[in-house]
């Protein structure tokens, strides 16, 4: 059976943010501009500062967007602030992000990269060497 | 009442798994998990992403699923691999999967029960 590899990428952080519906994109195209090459954005529900607009000061849920990014952690930093900002994260109740650390990532890297990231290996990219199970 | 205490774990035994899929891929890797390793505790959502798969979307959005599989490290490794390996992600738009370190899981056991025909 032939040997195929999996490409893992270390040194690399998930970007969490959990604000209300309709701020993700504006969110994401920030961090996008700052360097992300992806993102995932689902919906979930929550509480916030708008629980306190339900009738007779009930409280309802509140319908949330939650964002997910990948970058390196050599951007974590500055991307996280860049949303931060976005989002106006400094404002009570608009919402909530962390940054989660990450053991390894794969994607699918173009040839091109992984060779530029071959020669000079600073250690965000490591290969392992798999044997595919059968179909 | 009694308290029974369990041996402590060391911290960080165990880790998620988990993996932005173009949209239908995340059941058939939940599917054969289980089938193929045993493997109970994959679950998957859906959501929108940007500049990680080929799904079909709105404008720059494409529909994918997010698959989520907690096990333990001594796994991690193998199903790690089974997953990129079964749901494409080395292939251009197949995603991405990462690996992160969990504190504690609880374990996770399907009630035996009489199959279905």
């Amino acid at each position: 059976m032939s040997k195929r590899e999996v490409v893992v990428l270390t040194d690399v952080s998930l970007i969490t943010c959990v604000v209300q519906r309709g701020v993700a994109d504006k969110i994401v195209q920030v961090a996008y501009e700052t360097g992300a090459q992806g993102a995932t954005v689902h919906f979930a529900k929550g509480m916030g500062i708008r629980e306190r607009l339900g009738v007779f000061g009930v409280a309802v849920e509140v319908e949330k967007e939650v964002i997910n990014i990948v970058v390196s952690t050599d951007q974590v930093e500055r991307v996280f602030e860049r949303m931060y900002l976005a989002g106006e994260l400094d404002t009570p109740g608009m919402g909530i992000m962390y940054i989660t650390p990450l053991d390894k990532a794969a994607t699918y890297i173009p040839p091109e990269v992984l060779e530029k990231l071959s020669e000079h290996d600073h250690g965000h990219g490591t290969a392992t060497e798999f044997e595919p199970v059968k179909a | 009442m009694t308290i029974r205490r369990r041996a402590r774990r060391p911290a960080h035994t165990d880790k998620l798994i988990k993996g932005f899929l173009p949209k239908g891929r995340g059941v058939d890797v939940v599917r054969l998990l289980h089938t193929e390793l045993g493997i109970n505790t994959g679950n998957v959502s859906s959501a929108r992403g940007q500049g990680l798969t080929h799904s079909v979307g709105y404008g720059d959005w494409g529909e994918i699923d997010i698959l989520t599989v907690a096990v333990s490290s001594d796994r991690a490794d193998e199903v790690f691999a089974f997953i990129y390996d079964r749901a494409g992600v080395g292939v251009h738009g197949g995603g991405l999967l990462f690996q992160a370190p969990l504190v504690k899981v609880t374990p996770f056991v399907l009630p035996q029960m009489a199959e279905e025909t």
